[in-house]
């Protein structure tokens, strides 16, 4: 049986995060581990510092709100709030850092976190035109004109304000 | 970086399926692994409403619609062709657009004064009728009409609008000069608000008269806000406002309720 409290995550750049087991068990991935007991030595991550820092702030903030949940703290709550929304913004505002964050969660299985992003990525693209869904993210038009007008036509309806 | 190329499909889903109906048919055409993640099951299940399985485990259609078919293909099967529930006096239907819950309260669903009293409504069934019957007005000097829906089974925080849905037969007469009343109200809580109009289309304002193209007009009884549905149960009524004068020829397919957008004040 595991004995720290603590486990440590190594980012993709070699950055050791020193975090505890039970703020990271929100995550699926290393949850599995922890209970393998493979989880005593450093855990290799194929994500940046810059990300993998990130998750651990939310999952941080996530296992404190927890926590305090039965408190009626309102200032904590507001503090709460104001981070989350912060996160949100700057998720919002930077799509490095958005689809990075989208594809840790996903590999470290944090449903709660992945919910939140592609939430925040919905709201991005809600509205849009396919065209302009593409210049936002970058993604290359792989249909032939053919494909193209067919997938149109299937729901004209849906292009026409 | 192309995004598409390192995210799941199933990721691309989730982030679809936290759009629209309208949403989710544009986004199929950004790129292939779009319309995959667009057209998955996915999608659809949450574009849905939460309990279209109940529904149509009640209704008289085949109960292997909610199974057999792709959730997409469903979803479109239900904006285009309503299903039956209650005994076939209700049809149900989403709207395209938003995947917002209608219903239809058939003729046979509603409570109409001395309906059961053949010398004034005659029970018909026409083809272009969805219902397996219509109410025919053949002779009658007192006229009302009430449709209840539990506000539950409405989609929540939308605005509804309340249709009569009706035709006049061969030979009409009295319509033109009857100032009807109609109110679309929670019962038991608010029920004075109504609003006079006249089933003739030349004596209405035409923003509350419709065409339906199917065979049948339509005016518009009232709106309602479906907050989160515990309101109680909603009645839709039409009712002489004067309550003189006779009139027959009127034929009553029903009373739909279906989202209306506000306008903004």
């Amino acid at each position: 049986m595991a004995t720290t409290s603590t486990v440590k995550l190594r980012s993709g750049d070699n950055e050791v995060f020193e975090v505890e087991k039970q703020v990271m068990i929100q995550s699926g991935t290393i949850r599995n581990m922890i209970e393998d007991d493979a989880a005593d030595g450093e855990i290799p991550l194929q994500i940046s510092s810059r990300n993998l820092a990130k998750v651990v702030e939310w999952c941080k903030c996530m296992q404190h709100r927890d926590r305090n949940n039965n408190n009626d703290n309102k200032e904590e709550e507001e503090e709460e709030e104001e981070w989350e929304k912060k996160f949100d913004e700057e998720v919002s505002e930077d799509k490095d850092l958005h689809f990075g964050l989208l594809l840790a969660a996903n590999y470290l299985e944090i449903p709660a976190l992945l919910h939140r992003l592609c939430q925040l990525a919905a709201d991005i693209v809600k509205g849009k035109t396919p065209e302009e869904i593409r210049r936002t993210f970058n993604i290359k038009k792989d249909f032939t004109p053919e494909e193209e007008e067919a997938v149109m036509d299937e729901h004209g309806w849906a292009f026409h304000d | 970086m192309d995004i598409t190329n390192a995210l799941p499909v199933e990721c691309i889903s989730h982030i679809i399926s936290l759009t629209t109906p309208r949403d989710a048919c544009r986004l199929a055409a950004v790129s292939h692994i779009f319309k995959s993640a667009a057209d998955s099951d996915l999608v659809w299940e949450k574009l849905l409403p939460s309990d279209y399985k109940l529904i149509i485990s009640n209704s008289v259609s085949s109960s292997s619609l909610s199974t057999s078919l792709p959730k997409k293909d469903l979803y479109f099967h239900l904006c285009h062709y309503p299903v039956f529930i209650n005994n076939c006096t209700m049809s149900f239907a989403l709207e395209k657009e938003t995947g917002k819950k209608c219903y239809m309260v058939g003729a046979r669903g509603l409570c109409i004064e001395w309906g059961s009293t053949a010398n004034f409504w005659k029970w018909t069934s026409l083809p272009k009728s969805r219902f397996p019957e219509v109410a025919e007005l053949v002779y009658f000097w007192f006229f009302e009409v009430n449709a209840r829906i539990e506000t539950r089974i409405l989609s929540n925080r939308t605005n509804y609008a309340a249709y009569l849905v009706f035709k006049f037969g061969k030979s009409t007469d009295g319509f033109g000069s009857t100032l009807l009343a109609s109110g679309v109200y929670v019962e038991g809580i608010n029920d004075e608000e109504r609003q006079g109009l006249f089933l003739d289309p030349s004596r209405n304002t035409p923003q509350l008269f419709h065409d339906r193209r199917d065979g049948w007009m339509e005016i518009e009884m009232g709106e309602f806000f479906n907050k989160n549905g515990d309101d109680g149960t909603l009645l839709c009524s039409l009712l002489d406002f004067d309550r003189f004068g006779t009139r027959h020829g009127l034929v009553i397919e029903g009373i739909e309720l279906r989202p209306k957008k506000r306008l903004m004040p």
